[in-house]
């Protein structure tokens, strides 16, 4: 073990040493060269964060770059500050603007997106071209000095060994991120938006914290290229320049650790081993980026870590760091026992319009904690609009809801969960390309407290809760009785085995309600009868379950209310011998026999 | 003032030309052609080619390049759209595309040089004046080409079975589909439409420029401003926008500075985009559960 590890890490070392030695033997055009990659390496680390972590492309960072190049170059040049204080103004302001972007480009995503980055690019450049009494327009700003310390100018192998240090911090903060609550968040949004909202994460803050971050190393990039390159002007900052930064994290691998020096690194250096290379160069970038796209979307990284399976840190045994206490008590934290037959969901002349169709219509309803309540009704009864409407997804058109005497009324899925709603998916909706394990832990998101500075530098007290989540995700799939692989991709499981692990992530939530969306469908005979005793499992810890279900033995056997609508109306209701002895609910599935 | 609105309304019916090709395409399957730029670029050294060098007649001119950039357009959709749908990446036809235009640019660079071909006006350099303000016979036929074009369009889409099946696959692609529509050949025609536009676009736009392989990011970038501001599916809506845009360039030129003039119609886009995300004429697309 120990062996086969130093063995691994043989070749870093060796690269690491060829780099730090590379001064004291290489010609100084190619430390320059070098360094240029490190500057690229840390853009393409934002770069990653954005589009890789979240999906979310832009083609506009090329401008924040330039914000970042300007500032620090300006400040140091005109103000006299140093390095050190005009590359952290840099960082500050790429960040504030790429928060103001994201404030306009997280208003319409996809294309738009796109729209409004290249908008945004186009600015800055035009910016800087007009504004020459400020910006030094088409001649730029010249003789920007190299960092320093007391007024000593570091040479060209100090500057390379900064630029590889910030290069490096930058891969490993990602890397952290990426492990971190914070990162499972951001991957969570771009495999399932509704999925991660019913979880608690919210999408509109996952996106713009991605897209500050990615903003802040960005700038921080475009400081250290202005103090490497001593000269900028505007023409560096153009589109073509956002699509070579978007290009190097594609070719990379997306979302991977390894991808933007990978990617940067064989993209920069290929022009310096083709001799008259320039003028094929862009149309080698066109070819490679068709290429990637087509022979390995998941990029050059993707390829390696594809082929040795991930593990995770396997340290984590269910029941170890749960210190004794049995699972029931942790994920039962929130649902109050004494509550029990009280008055939990209050459901008030609640309407819900399409267009025309009233898909609810003055509905009112309650239901008693500590209950399973079932929702039942021929399909277009509006019973999953109903958990849509209890879950925070739609809005209601008319009427109040309200829970735990509290008024809840349009408050938004990721608020719903934070006051201990849960639910599943009538389709289920997994994260298919992350972990079981991480699907797991994206539920407990709102659970985990520790902080974005504590992710990005992965602190012993964000690792002790790391473990202690793993442990009870784990834990959680024992108790749904998962059997599978925890360490499996989401996208892999079998159908049963999806429906159990969308529970589990539902259940760490600490639900006091949970919403169970005809969880029966599409089950054997075999799994519905252990699908009956999980939901008495989780009832029995205290959590009220309302239950959308067509199968009726279920239904039947296990509530204690049984509530019937249909046409978005409630047409009866009461314990399930009452129900079924009503004629009306007769009526209404089987019609009217007369 | 009347100058700025004239020219203005001149550019602006171009840039509405070119973005319909962004309309045509995003309409059948929510894709656009970020190349779209390149395609006019092409099409109007195309224009250099044909009218120039080998003296072809104005009319003939525009159909060689209509049908050239046209046939690109369907090659576009095989190499750039089709193979990207289910790419891990939802937006991979984004980079597909602009890498193609980075490919066509670079081929166009080899083949045409980088220096800007002069191409005559058809009509002449003369000034005619009317109200007070000169104006290009240029700027005249501009706007004429376009009324062509978007009612030959609408025609299409309205009187012929193509035109009804693209309808029907802009609507609802997989009942199209059930309906025995190839909806990958709509996809593939509504590029090939595109290019059409790309094309005639681009014979217009030579005399204006010069015909110069670089100038298509920067065309291709504004008619997308065009295309956003107006609402992606709405051609009515890019007119619109089009002419706006084209004036409000030129006002920003005359009273801020020549050189903020993209500032003006970009930053009128992302402020389109916090206000309303549709567009003039767009509909606003809810996510549903």
């Amino acid at each position: 073990m120990k062996r086969s590890s130093v063995i691994r890490a043989l070749p870093g070392v060796v690269a690491l040493a060829g780099l730090l030695a590379l001064p004291w033997w290489a010609q100084s055009y190619y430390v320059h060269i070098v360094a240029l990659i490190g500057v690229f390496v840390v853009v393409a680390v934002g770069m990653n964060i954005l589009v890789g972590f979240t999906g979310l492309v832009s083609l506009g960072h090329a401008g924040l770059f330039a914000v970042g190049a300007y500032t620090s170059a300006l400040l140091s040049t005109r103000a006299g500050l140093t390095f050190w204080l005009s590359a952290a103004a840099a960082i500050a302001t790429a960040s504030l603007v790429g928060g103001v972007l994201a404030l306009a480009a997280l208003r319409a995503r996809g294309i738009y997106l796109a729209m409004v980055t290249i908008a945004f690019g186009i600015i800055v450049e035009q910016v800087a071209l007009d504004r020459a009494e400020f910006t030094g327009g088409f001649m730029g700003v010249s003789s920007i000095p190299p960092p320093s310390v007391a007024g000593v100018a570091f040479p060209p192998a100090f500057r390379l060994y900064l630029i590889l240090a910030v290069a490096g911090g930058s891969l490993w903060l990602a890397h952290n991120l990426r492990r971190s609550r914070w990162g499972r968040g951001l991957l969570a949004v771009r495999e399932n938006r509704v999925a991660a909202e019913s979880l608690g994460v919210s999408r509109y803050r996952m996106e713009s914290t991605a897209f500050v971050l990615s903003a802040g190393l960005t700038g921080l990039g475009g400081a250290l290229y202005a103090h490497q390159n001593a000269f900028i002007a505007p023409n560096i900052f153009t589109f073509d320049l956002s699509v070579l930064m978007l290009l190097l994290v594609i070719l990379g691998g997306l979302g991977t650790t390894w991808g933007p020096a990978i990617g940067t690194g064989v993209l920069l250096i290929l022009p310096e081993l083709i001799s008259g290379f320039e003028e094929y160069r862009l149309i080698t970038y066109g070819a490679v980026m068709l290429a990637c796209l087509y022979l390995m979307p998941q990029g050059i990284a993707g390829v390696f870590e594809g082929a040795r399976a991930r593990s995770y840190s396997g340290e984590a045994r269910p029941g170890l760091a749960l210190e004794g206490r049995p699972l029931a008590a942790v994920l039962s934290g929130r649902a109050a026992v004494d509550e029990r037959g009280r008055s939990l969901v209050r459901v008030e002349q609640v309407s819900k319009a399409f267009g025309g169709l009233l898909a609810v219509s003055q509905l009112s309803l309650e239901i008693r904690a500590g209950t399973i309540h079932s929702l039942i009704g021929p399909n277009g009864a509006g019973k999953t609009t109903l958990v849509n409407l209890l879950s925070g997804f739609y809005r209601p058109t008319a009427g109040e809801i309200s829970f735990r005497e509290r008024r809840v009324t349009g408050w938004a899925a990721h608020r719903m969960v934070g006051v201990g709603v849960a639910r599943t998916f009538q389709t289920t909706h997994l994260f298919p390309r992350l972990t079981v394990l991480e699907n797991v832990l994206v539920g407990l998101h709102r659970h985990l407290s520790e902080g974005f500075g504590q992710a990005l530098f992965r602190t012993p007290r964000l690792r002790t809760a790391e473990r202690r989540a793993e442990a009870e995700a784990l834990a959680a799939l024992e108790f749904v009785g998962f059997p599978g692989d925890p360490r499996e991709k989401a996208g892999n499981l079998a159908f049963g085995h999806q429906r159990l692990l969308e529970i589990a992530r539902a259940l760490v939530t600490r639900p006091v309600l949970l919403l169970l969306d005809e969880p029966a469908a599409g089950l054997t005979s075999w799994e519905i009868t252990e699908l009956d005793k999980l939901i008495t499992r989780i009832n029995s810890m205290g959590v009220t379950v309302l239950l959308i279900e067509h199968h009726m033995d279920l239904v039947m056997g296990i509530s204690d209310y049984v509530t019937v609508l249909d046409y978005g109306k409630k047409i009866a209701e009461g314990t399930p011998e009452e129900v079924q002895a009503n004629p009306q609910v007769v009526e209404a599935y089987l019609g009217n026999e007369a | 003032m009347l100058q700025a609105t004239l020219s203005g309304l001149a550019v602006g019916s171009l840039f509405a030309l070119i973005a319909v090709g962004y309309n045509l395409t995003y309409a059948v399957n929510r894709t656009v052609n970020f190349a779209h730029g390149q395609w006019v670029a092409v099409g109007s050294l195309l224009a250099f080619t044909l009218l120039v060098q080998w003296r072809i007649p104005l009319l003939i001119t525009f159909i060689g390049a209509a049908v050239g950039m046209g046939i690109l357009g369907v090659v576009l959709e095989r190499v750039g759209i089709r193979p990207m749908r289910g790419h891990s990446l939802s937006l991979g036809f984004i980079m597909s595309t602009l890498a193609v235009g980075i490919i066509l640019e670079n081929v166009a660079l080899f083949w045409w040089g980088s220096t800007a071909l002069y191409v005559p006006p058809t009509f002449g350099e003369a000034r005619l004046t009317v109200l007070g303000a000169g104006i290009y016979p240029q700027e005249i036929l501009i706007p004429f080409v376009t009324t062509l074009m978007i009612g030959g369009l609408s025609l299409l889409y309205r009187t012929t079975r193509w035109g009804r099946a693209l309808r029907a696959t802009a609507e609802n692609p997989e009942a199209a589909r059930l309906m025995g529509i190839n909806t990958n050949r709509m996809v593939a025609f509504a590029y090939g439409l595109g290019g059409v536009m790309a094309g005639v676009a681009g014979v217009l736009v030579a005399p204006l420029t010069g015909a110069l392989a670089t100038s298509g990011g920067h065309l291709g970038l504004k008619a997308f401003a065009v295309a956003i501001v107006g609402g992606l599916d709405s051609i009515a809506g890019t007119l619109l926008a089009g002419l706006f845009l084209g004036v409000a360039e030129q006002f920003g030129a005359l009273y801020i500075s020549t050189g903020l003039r993209d500032v003006v119609v970009f930053g009128i886009v992302i402020a389109m985009l916090l206000i309303r995300p549709s567009g003039f004429l767009g509909t606003r697309e809810d996510e549903k559960v």
